[in-house]
């Protein structure tokens, strides 16, 4: 069977292309590695770089629309000022050449476990909108992975752009990556926090930790252990227990789930403590 | 040419263009070997379909032959000792040479991130910098020679 590449230049195109027998591709990064390895098939291609509603970052009152086709490179820099939390992610994902290449959008759709972009996004209310020829629709992202490389998108679906709240001035916001190298590592335990503060009471919480089960956990113990408080380290101790018995570690080449669950409780200590640190400063680190 | 449009940016580069300066090892994207500029980024060519291609600009080490920024940098790699077996140079230079483009006066840590990419088995890095950080100098002075 010979493979396609078709390069559309509209939303529309692209989704007229997506015939069930095509696959979306974008940086191509996690695909070409899965093609090399077997593990796609015979595939032909719609690549979606090429598509300048895909590659916009539109500015509305209280959140950013990010392009599902901006790159990584890009991304780092251009978000720092008002999502500093998910910034420090992309600049973490791969290496510098990786980020030449791979999307914001196509980090989701990969929907590996340990995807950098998905706490931050999953911590901070983020939202995905998808198209197909029939409709629109918006999810939260923390829903999009339904397990290991597996999305809920339906064939003729297309994740068109990532809807991310601005962080408020009193808010603080972090993300911490545990890998056995400082760059092109797959992360061990990834994980976000974001700490919205009236004074120095804690007025909203939130935590996600990725790579420490089938898809991202947003920490539902996190908020009722925070909101309302000002931090003390006798609520850290009990933070850190109550976040690694939620989540669901597997052993593999990486790591133990002993050693997962422990770093979850240790991750999810820290960037409480950072978030809540830059929240002070008025966000700033 | 015409050929099958998932075949790698790489293989096509040495197998039909014997421009066999990009190199060839990971194959994963991990590496840094196979480095080539497309519109000036740094990217890793042995994920890169030739389909994606068709309509950019892409350049191998070949292609900066008698470049400014690249001639200062070859001879600060040589001058450092900042090659031992070479395979993993083009890319080192490659990916020095976007970085010193557009920052003229890097920090150390902005050289090792932008060089994180690419690993060398050899050297231990220590040269590499040191080099990197000679041509950035000497080109801030206006020469072309270290």
């Amino acid at each position: 069977m010979s493979e396609e590449y078709l390069i559309p230049n509209s939303i529309t195109e692209a989704l007229q292309m997506l015939d069930g027998k095509r696959r979306p591709i974008a940086g191509g990064t996690d695909l070409m590695v899965a093609r090399r390895t077997g593990d796609l098939g015979a595939t032909s291609f719609v690549d979606v770089t090429q598509i300048p509603e895909l590659q916009k970052l539109e500015l509305e009152e209280d959140r950013l629309l990010v392009g599902a086709g901006c790159r990584f490179s890009d991304l780092e820099v251009l978000l720092r000022e008002k999502v500093p939390g998910l910034a420090e992610a992309c600049h973490q994902v791969g290496s510098p050449l990786i980020r030449n290449l791979a999307t914001l959008g196509g980090n989701l759709v990969s929907a590996s476990p340990a995807a950098d972009t998905v706490p931050p996004l999953a911590a901070f209310g983020a939202t995905v909108e998808i198209v197909s020829l029939q409709k629109r629709r918006e999810i939260p992202v923390a829903q999009l992975a339904i397990g290991p490389k597996q999305t809920q998108l339906a064939s003729g679906e297309l994740v068109t752009r990532i809807m991310v709240p601005i962080r408020k001035s009193n808010e603080g916001q972090a993300f911490l990556k545990l890998g056995r190298r400082r760059a092109m590592a797959i992360s061990i335990v990834n994980g976000a926090a974001r700490v919205l503060l009236e004074g120095r009471t804690i007025k909203e919480a939130s935590l996600a930790i990725g790579s420490a089960a089938p898809c991202v956990i947003v920490s539902r113990s996190v908020p009722e252990i925070l909101i309302g408080k000002e931090l003390h380290d006798d609520l850290l101790s009990g933070l850190g227990s109550a976040v690694a018995s939620e989540v669901k570690p597997i052993s593999d080449l990486r790591a133990s789930a002993d050693y997962r669950r422990e770093m979850c409780g240790l991750l999810a200590r820290r960037l409480i403590i950072l978030a809540y640190q830059r929240a002070l400063k008025g966000g700033k680190s | 040419m015409q050929t099958d449009p998932c075949r790698t940016l790489v293989q096509v580069l040495r197998e039909e263009f014997g421009l066999t300066g990009t190199k060839s090892s990971c194959n994963a994207g991990e590496c840094g070997v196979c480095t080539v500029l497309i519109d000036g980024d740094p990217v890793p060519s042995c994920i890169v379909p030739i389909g994606k291609v068709s309509r950019r600009h892409v350049l191998t080490i070949e292609g900066l032959r008698g470049d400014r920024i690249l001639t200062c940098l070859q001879g600060a790699f040589v001058e450092k000792g900042a090659i031992q077996c070479g395979y993993c140079t083009p890319g080192m230079l490659l990916t020095s040479r976007a970085l010193l483009e557009w920052n003229t006066n890097p920090s150390e840590l902005e050289v090792r991130t932008a060089l994180s990419g690419n690993i060398c088995r050899c050297t231990g890095y220590t040269k590499i910098l040191e080099a990197v950080f000679d041509a950035a100098r000497a080109l801030q002075r206006g020469g072309e020679n270290t």
